[in-house]
């Protein structure tokens, strides 16, 4: 059961292995933070600090989890691009919400 | 063939074509959640009142869930780490305790969902319980789809064979948990 990696091959790790157990810390102390949160009085301030906080714990699962900080930048664009879709998305359906059709 | 071509490596990215792939095929499951919670956010800013409705969410579960996620995400991870290392009986063992989190992630959704509609509210009930049914039972059925590819690559890899697939199911369920990292907040914590 211990075969050996070929050099180049898909298996081999092309990066040292960032401390795992360390992030995964950090991502459970973020869940806690966000729970903590959720019982702020002031809800717009409540709501960014919660959003942030999730778009921290985001980045730290696939910068470090998916190892996306290891691969070349086209792949972050290949990722963004999603992301840019769903910008327009938003600001092209924006109109609909702020000024909704009167009967 | 060149020893990079034969080994599953694309020479024009540096990049394993099966990570290739799986990069691209994540990249369209952005399009598809995100687009549902775009529209969620967009109805949402257009009807304050879901506040209220998105009250009766079971926090606790959501959290434990979120907890368990995280966790399984680690485990998969501590998978991929061991196959690098040529320790297929510990990359076997990190699948397995991946697929115990995925399964307690699935038991705690039925009992929520179970909840949820003894409580009369359903998914005709309004438009927030639809995306809430909608977006956590799409996510569910991606948490099944990655505990059956998790469950091949398991099996395949306990023969010593295809071990470079457990880091591209770790991708995968990885994209999972950031799905679920963001539908957390915006179903359960923002009430």
């Amino acid at each position: 059961m211990n075969p050996e990696i070929e050099p180049g091959s898909e298996t081999e790790a092309s990066h040292e292995h960032p401390n795992y157990i360390l992030i995964w810390g950090i991502l459970v102390s973020a869940l806690l933070i966000s729970l903590m949160m959720g019982y702020m009085q002031i809800p717009i301030v409540a709501i960014v600090l919660i959003f942030t906080v999730a778009v921290i714990k985001a980045y730290l699962v696939l910068a470090y989890f998916m190892h996306l900080k290891f691969e070349p930048f086209f792949v972050v664009l290949i990722m963004a691009a999603g992301l840019i879709c769903l910008y327009f998305l938003f600001f092209l359906l924006v109109p609909d919400i702020v000024y909704p059709p009167t009967p | 063939m060149t020893t990079a071509a034969k080994s599953g490596f694309r020479e024009a990215t540096e990049v394993p074509t099966g990570r290739l792939g799986i990069w691209w095929f994540l990249a369209s499951e952005i399009v598809i959640f995100g687009g549902l919670i775009t529209c969620y956010l967009l109805f949402r800013w257009r009807h304050p009142e879901w506040g209220a409705h998105a009250h009766h969410t079971i926090n606790a579960a959501g959290a434990f869930n979120t907890l368990v996620l995280l966790t399984s995400s680690l485990t998969v991870v501590l998978a991929h780490a061991a196959v690098t290392r040529g320790d297929l009986q510990a990359a076997v063992r990190n699948l397995g305790y991946t697929l115990l989190g995925g399964g307690i992630f699935l038991v705690v959704k039925v009992y929520e969902y179970t909840h949820e509609i003894q409580a009369g509210f359903t998914p005709v009930t309004n438009l927030f319980w639809s995306f809430y049914y909608g977006m956590t039972g799409l996510h569910a059925l991606h948490v099944l789809g990655g505990m059956v590819a998790m469950t091949i690559v398991l099996f395949a890899v306990r023969k010593g064979r295809d071990a470079q697939r457990v880091e591209f199911v770790g991708m995968y369920w990885h994209f999972v948990d950031v799905v679920w990292i963001f539908l957390f907040p915006l179903l359960y914590l923002t009430s």
